[in-house]
């Protein structure tokens, strides 16, 4: 099989490539089309005034040459991943004609398993549509005049972009002037509702138009749609607006609390295993109507010697005014004084979501109670004292 | 088969029937004979007629009045180069001599609309933020193009770089305004002027018309004014438009599709 | 295209015509303006080195600044000016108005003329204000808008304050008023 097929392709931008490539194949076609009716049209109406001699710029010429060098460097990219995949087929003993996609993924992961760790260096096998970045197909027609009207700009559709909100703007204006005066008010059951949304990302946006835009261009998107949204008749625009809004991700899941179980005296508790500090790892389980007694490893408190990792143990209750509430059982393996002290911290906190309310918990997740911290130890380097203290030295 | 005899035509067209057209350009939508001619030729004999297009009859001089037109910059930031154009200064404020707007305003019409009836590709251009959406509108309903943003340099000098294939440059530039700020020229004039595409530009009394092919002397910052420009430009591309199109016996384009705010090929765009 | 790019020799023109007679463009490359160019060329050349004009620029005043400087050096004014309305006169247009009238009639000198205009303005005003306001309001139904209605009454309320004021401040202002010939150029330069 070539290794040629199976290249280390990243999967550019997927743009609507099928598009532009049936646009493409048509390129050669269309001229020919654009001839044939108008030769009829001058037979059928019999006495035009003039004629035209049919004339074919410069532009559409050298566009039709780089047309069809494209199709047929594409079709024979495709003879090769159709061989390639026949190839495959065969040596995973299934068909080549049923096989798909997911097919060719799978049998490329068991053929050349690879150790890469980002998913887009290792071996892959796509068609040369996905492959081969979208070209625009012509912008204009055979005597050269663009299609778009504001094709000279560079970017037409991110300006056509920005021409449609500030048309959609105008209107909304002038609907306003129109309900003042007859002393109507927007309606506020239908008003907008963008609290769950956010406006499409800068590289969103441009797959979208397919055109590169600068960062200060998609400032004036912003500025122009956040314009746009802040109207008090912005619904009625809702199906334009909608089109470059994207549903932020859901994170109430992220911060489920779970359920506290019950046990055999009738107590609520929550276990919270992997609670991990450093290299230290805790098992913390917190039950409810307690006398705030705290047991880690069969010992209390003074299982720790410092200070500052008894505050470290009570901080989370303190904080959460539970402290003297609620019994907690830990334990703890590996790492030393601090981590394990970090790592029961964490678990009580996480625990102590299940007996708060919510605006507790926010305000222990803005504390920082609730994040995991991932510091580790830094090594020492050579040449060092240390991680980053350097031996002493005198000049002389 | 049919396009060989044709071509052959107008050459015997040119032989009989040309002279005694030239008495009466205008009778061009008459019975014509059943042998058509070249557009070519056409093209050529209505550069006879001083006014084909009638452009004429657009507006009057108390429309550029009423649209504000007159009023020029303050009398310190004039350029010495459009004193001509100056009819006097107000309690410092410039005021342009209509009659002579009107008149450089009728030859720009008449450009453009000889231009529009060659199948020429006219570029709307303006850095005024205020006009901008407007004059991008009225572009599109002209079926023409426009041109309101940062001036990306060697869009003209540069173009098939710029547009990553060879590009067709338009035939004629409009300026609605042709400074890019206050202090500047637009950077299109001087590249139109390289690249030998002629120019039509609203010169305010601080702007230098030099390099501009048909000046029009005129307040080039109210919005009234400029769409009265913008109007009056549109109607006369659109003069030019439809006579080709009788004349090549195409059914006239609907005019009203050119006013929906997407233009003609919404192509590129998938969502 | 085949073409000199130096914008500041010739015009366009002419460097396309230099491109056509040397053989350097072909006749049907020939731009599809050039034609109509020379069929219209423009008034002036288009080079970059015509020189600029040195006619001078003339002032543009009226036989009525005179007056009309006058009142709006002796008299401040309340008036709000709607720019989009184009029916209504300014104070100051109907009192050249009047004054023109009265001068035309010619009996008094200058000063008496000034004077009686101005009270002739005051009086006009104080007839024709409350009216206009009523029709306004007739105009608008007063039930159905509650916003509109609201900027009327008050703007109702401050025109009349104004009349007072302006009434008070005419009439002190008028006694004092004793300039007979009045200097343009200094009028203007307020």
């Amino acid at each position: 099989m070539s290794l040629r097929v199976l290249s280390l392709n990243l999967l550019k931008n997927n743009r609507n490539f099928l598009q532009n490539a049936v646009r493409n194949s048509k390129g050669p076609g269309a001229q020919a089309l654009a001839v044939a009716p108008y030769a009829t049209q001058v037979t059928v109406q019999a006495t035009p005034a003039a004629v035209q001699k049919q004339k074919v710029s410069k532009a559409m010429k050298a566009y039709l040459e780089r047309a069809k060098e494209h199709d047929d460097f594409m079709k024979t990219q495709d003879l090769e991943f159709q061989i390639g995949k026949r190839h495959l087929a065969n040596m995973m003993g299934a068909d080549a004609e049923t096989f798909t996609q997911e097919d060719i993924d799978e049998a490329i992961a068991y053929l050349f398993p690879s150790g890469l760790f980002d998913k887009r260096a290792r071996p892959a096998m796509r068609s040369p549509e996905e492959v081969f970045p979208a070209r625009k197909a012509a912008e204009f027609d055979e005597t050269g005049r663009p299609f778009h009207s504001m094709f000279y700009t560079g970017k037409p559709n991110f300006f056509q972009l920005l021409h449609d909100i500030v048309e959609e703007t105008n209107k909304l204006y002038d609907l306003e002037e129109r309900m003042l005066r007859r002393g109507n008010k927007p309606d506020e059951n239908q008003k907008l509702e963008t609290a769950g949304f956010q406006l499409l990302p800068k590289d969103q946006l441009e797959r979208v138009l397919v055109e590169h835009i600068a960062d200060i261009e998609y400032q004036n998107f912003t500025n122009a749609m956040d314009r746009l949204i802040s109207l008090p008749y912005s619904y009625k625009s809702k199906a334009f607006i909608e089109r470059y809004l994207k549903p932020l991700i859901d994170q109430s899941k992220q911060l489920e609390v779970p359920k506290p179980k019950i046990d055999e005296q009738g107590r609520q508790y929550i276990t919270t295993y992997e609670c991990l500090r450093k290299t230290a790892r805790a098992d913390v389980t917190v039950r409810l109507p307690g006398t705030g007694k705290i047991t880690i490893n069969g010992q209390d408190i003074s299982y720790f010697s410092s200070e500052e990792c008894k505050e470290q143990l009570l901080f989370p209750l303190n904080y959460s005014e539970m402290l003297g509430k609620v019994d907690v059982e830990a334990n703890v393996e590996g790492g030393g004084p601090s981590g394990q002290a970090g790592a029961i911290r964490w678990g009580i906190a996480m625990s102590l979501r299940s007996f708060v309310d919510q605006e507790m918990i926010e305000s222990m997740r803005l504390a920082g109670l609730l994040t995991r911290d991932y510091r580790r130890r830094e090594r020492k380097k050579y040449g060092q004292e240390g991680a980053r203290r350097k031996y002493t030295w005198k000049k002389r | 088969m049919f396009r060989k005899t044709f071509n052959n035509l107008p050459r015997l067209s040119q032989l009989y029937a040309v002279p005694a057209r030239l008495q009466n350009t205008q009778a061009a939508q008459a019975p014509t004979p059943a042998e058509p001619e070249d557009i070519d030729v056409i093209e050529q004999r209505i550069l006879k007629h001083p006014d084909y297009f009638q452009v004429n009859n657009l507006f009057t001089v108390r429309d550029l009045f009423n649209a504000r037109v007159h009023y020029g910059h303050k009398e310190g930031s004039l350029d010495d180069r459009m004193r001509p154009y100056i009819y006097g200064s107000r309690l410092g404020h410039l005021i342009f001599d209509l009659d002579k707007t009107a008149s450089h305003l009728r030859d720009a019409l008449n450009f453009a609309a000889h231009i529009a009836f060659r199948d020429g590709i006219i570029l709307f251009f303006n850095r005024n933020a205020i006009n901008a959406h407007l004059v991008e509108k009225k572009a599109m309903e002209a079926g023409e193009f426009s041109h309101t943003r940062f001036w990306r340099g060697g869009i003209f000098t540069n173009a098939n770089v710029q547009f990553d294939a060879v590009t067709r440059l338009p035939d004629l530039c409009i300026f609605l305004n042709t400074q890019n700020n206050v202090m500047a020229q637009h950077t299109a004039v001087r590249d139109s002027a390289k690249m030998a595409i002629p120019t039509i530009g609203i010169v305010d009394s601080n702007c230098n018309p030099n390099l501009i092919t048909y000046p029009v002397p005129g307040n080039d910052d109210s919005p009234a004014a400029v769409e009265l420009y913008c109007n009056l430009f549109k109607e006369a591309i659109w003069r030019g438009k439809r006579k080709r199109r009788e004349l090549l016996g195409l059914p006239p384009l609907d005019e009203t599709q050119f006013k929906s705010s997407r233009s003609r090929s919404s192509k590129g765009k998938s969502g | 295209m085949a073409q000199s790019r130096l914008e500041k020799i010739g015009t366009i023109f002419t460097r396309v015509q230099g491109l056509l007679r040397g053989g350097a463009m072909k006749a049907e490359d020939k731009p599809i303006w050039y034609d109509v160019y020379a069929a219209f060329p423009p008034k002036l050349e288009p080079r970059f080195d015509r020189p600029a004009s040195n006619e001078p620029v003339r002032n543009i005043f009226y036989a009525e600044d005179v007056v009309r400087a006058k009142l709006h050096k002796q008299n401040k004014s309340h008036e709000t000016i709607s720019l989009f309305d184009h029916k209504r006169r300014t104070q100051s247009q109907e009192f050249v108005q009047i004054y023109d009238q009265l001068k035309s009639q010619g009996a008094l000198d200058e000063q008496r003329i000034y004077e009686t205009a101005l009270d002739l303005l005051a009086e006009q005003r104080q007839k024709s204000q409350p009216e206009a306001v009523e029709e306004q309001l007739q105009l608008e139904d007063p039930n159905r808008s509650t916003l509109l209605s609201d900027f009327q009454e008050a703007d109702h309320q401050k025109r009349q304050q104004q009349q007072e004021q302006q009434q008070k401040s005419q009439q002190s202002k008028s006694s004092k008023v004793k300039q007979q010939g009045v200097n343009i150029s200094s009028l203007f330069k307020d």
